[in-house]
């Protein structure tokens, strides 16, 4: 930022400022607000923007401002493109006519469609695993507070990859159990704690991880951590959120890679990554899910997932356990390569290895500057800053797409190495 | 011949009740907790409140208690069981907090027969209603408890159910399953039941503070016998 501008004062608040206040006034709303309306008056605001059309590659989109921009997409986790694949459209069209909108009861009661049931057993089908079922719920975040919370109890045990995401820590707590960390992927710690837990009393214990953090963009340490769990008699739940459909031969995700699968008690993933839609199940044993189903109070007291919604996450999935799927997971694969290779001699690409690219800034100071100078130049990209990742190590998330093309990966990566010259985070300037 | 195991213990008694009551009562979580183990916890029937189980038992002298019938007073706390013994699903599963007897002889049998905490209180007495649907109980300290159906219409019929118990008289925790099979009546309208629960050293200050809202009501029918059975029991091993 050059000199001569006068410094703004937003550039130094950050979202947790605004979390609240322990006296019965409410200014953090006002406070908040004042927030929004100070980028906004800059025209500087680049958060809640809205598609005008669906998640392509390339997209239209409106800014609070009202002002519209075209841009490449790299900002949403339609890894393979399936959220707008005609087939997949057609599928929830037909639901659409023969269901109607919504499910309008909870799946245990009323709620649940002949669609619901196709959507389980394909799902099983997929993962090849004899002996389990799906439970689904009508969200990827409430399969972990559900699922969690379901089977943990106060005196039990939750061990924690300290990257864990937030649905996961929120069942954890949710549960009331005694919570652990082990250090991101850190198999030795994890040992030691399970070792220590052990040593006291027999207690369950529940291991919680994931197949890509998508904070950092890196894989879980599957293998590893697996192992140990099984080593000191404890559950699994790993959750594959960014990675079902992407990762390993087949799509069934990092545990599939690390050759685990059948070794995971639960199994959890999205629909609303690469399948394009909206929801998420966990597959575990048929025990289990029965029991879920029952006994995850967010899946109980909620409605089922929408009709349409399944028919078309079901036909994404059909198409992710065909060629088409092999074609698309192998052009994510090599499309996030090559668009690291575009900008690794300029930019800190931090420890991704995965669809998920990310490109550190460092201060939160940049976030805002960023974003908006991004988007004025034609793309969308995810940020992150504190407290979301530690202070000073801001970063660009760049979801990376099967349907990207190479022209929309070298003009993406043209941009960003652009703002990294302007704002001063490009390695080469350093 | 002798009767079946249950959960892996063996039999040990049939216990033969002429009266038994066993109320619910709602207390805040957090003070029931404090008063258990630290290994067991509380069922929480809806958030912020655990369940105290009240028992009156009134005994006939053949269940080795001596030549007089005799009462028994439990309280407890409902808390999670133990899935592990291979035993039908425990209805009610009760974290004992303190068990009394009139009968020395009881409580001498009964502590080293279920490994419970019971208490020789040669004081307590009991006045069961003429109909037989309400209790009083109290001491030389003064009355305890005051329990009944109060309006509620009952509706005896022939029930079943097990459970298990914990308890931790010194060091180790106990457990144990049991069984009970009778005539009851039992109902879950609290604001219709008649209860009045004492300032009394039998119950713990801390959960007398609470809402104690009678939750569940039981009582068997007059006239009837309740089957009470109890196993071996061992120490926890959680």
């Amino acid at each position: 930022m050059s000199e001569e501008t006068p410094r703004k004062e937003y550039l130094d608040a950050t979202y947790d400022m605004f979390l609240g206040s322990i006296m019965g006034e409410k200014s953090e709303y006002d406070r908040f607000l004042e927030w929004v309306h100070d980028v906004e008056d800059d025209d500087a605001f680049p958060f809640e923007t809205c598609r005008v059309g669906a998640q392509r590659p390339q997209v239209s989109m409106r800014r609070t401002s009202g002002e519209l921009l075209d841009v490449i997409n790299m900002s949403s986790y339609n890894y393979l493109g399936f959220g707008y694949h005609p087939d997949v459209i057609e599928a929830a069209k037909e639901a659409l006519d023969l269901y109607g909108l919504g499910a309008a009861s909870s799946p245990v009661h009323s709620g649940g469609f002949e669609v619901h049931r196709k959507l389980e057993r394909t799902l099983v089908d997929f993962m090849g695993l004899d002996g389990r079922s799906a439970s689904v719920f009508s969200s990827g975040y409430g399969v972990n507070t559900g699922v969690i919370s379901a089977l943990m109890r106060r005196r039990h045990h939750i061990v924690l990859d300290r990257a864990a995401h937030m649905s996961i820590l929120e069942g954890a707590q949710l549960a009331g159990s005694k919570l652990h960390y082990f250090e991101h992927n850190d198999v030795d710690q994890l040992r030691e704690i399970l070792k220590e837990i052990q040593s006291k009393k027999k207690r369950r214990v529940l291991v919680c991880t994931e197949g890509v953090f998508s904070a950092d963009g890196d894989f879980g340490n599957l293998r590893g951590i697996v192992e140990a769990a099984k080593e000191y008699d404890a559950m699994t739940l790993v959750d594959e959120a960014h990675s079902f459909l992407v990762a390993g031969e087949n799509g069934r995700g990092v545990a599939e890679a690390h050759g685990v699968l059948e070794d995971v008690d639960l199994y959890v993933t999205t629909f609303s990554k690469a399948l394009g839609g909206v929801g998420g199940a966990v597959i575990a044993s048929e025990e289990m899910a029965r029991y879920i189903n029952w006994y995850a109070k967010c899946r109980m007291f909620s409605c089922a997932i929408d009709p349409a919604v399944t028919a078309g996450v079901t036909k994404a999935l059909e198409l992710g356990g065909s060629s088409i799927g092999d074609e698309r997971r192998k052009r994510v694969k090599s499309n996030a390569m090559k668009l690291r290779e575009m900008l690794a001699s300029d930019v800190d690409l931090g420890v991704s290895e995965s669809w998920i690219v990310t490109v550190n800034y460092g201060d939160e100071e940049r976030t805002i500057p960023l974003l908006d100078a991004l988007q004025r130049k034609g793309l969308d990209a995810s940020v992150l800053q504190f407290p979301a990742v530690p202070v000073g190590e801001s970063r660009i998330r760049l979801f990376v797409t099967s349907e990207h093309t190479d022209d929309q990966l070298r003009k993406a990566a043209d941009i960003i190495i652009a703002a990294a010259n302007e704002i001063g985070f490009s390695t080469r300037s350093s | 011949m002798s009767e079946p195991s249950l959960g892996g213990l063996a039999f040990a008694d049939l216990w033969n009740i002429d009266f038994h009551c066993a109320f619910l009562f709602e207390v805040p979580v957090g003070p029931a907790e404090a008063l258990l183990p630290e290994d067991l916890e509380a069922v929480e029937a809806a958030p912020g409140l655990a369940l105290m189980s009240l028992i009156h038992a009134h005994y006939t002298p053949e269940n080795r208690g001596g030549p007089e019938p005799f009462d028994e007073i439990v309280c407890s706390i409902l808390v999670h069981p133990d899935l592990s013994l291979d035993m039908p699903t425990p209805r009610l599963t009760l974290g004992v907090l303190d068990v009394w007897s009139n009968s020395q002889a009881f409580v001498e049998y009964k502590t080293g027969a279920l490994g419970m905490p019971v208490h020789y209180h040669p004081s307590l007495r009991s006045e069961i209603a003429e109909d037989r649907l309400s209790t009083k109980v109290w001491d030389h300290d003064g009355p305890i408890f005051e329990m009944g159906l109060g309006k509620i219409e009952p509706n005896f019929h022939e029930e079943s159910f097990y459970g298990q118990y914990f308890a931790q008289p010194e060091q180790d925790l106990n457990q144990g399953p049991w069984r009970w099979s009778g005539r009851l009546t039992e109902h879950q309208r609290p604001r219709e039941a008649s209860s009045t629960l004492h300032s009394h050293p039998f119950f713990p200050e801390s959960v007398l503070r609470g809402s104690l809202r009678c939750n569940m009501q039981q009582l068997s029918e007059p006239g009837a016998t309740v089957n009470m059975r109890t196993y071996a029991y061992q120490v926890a091993d959680i």
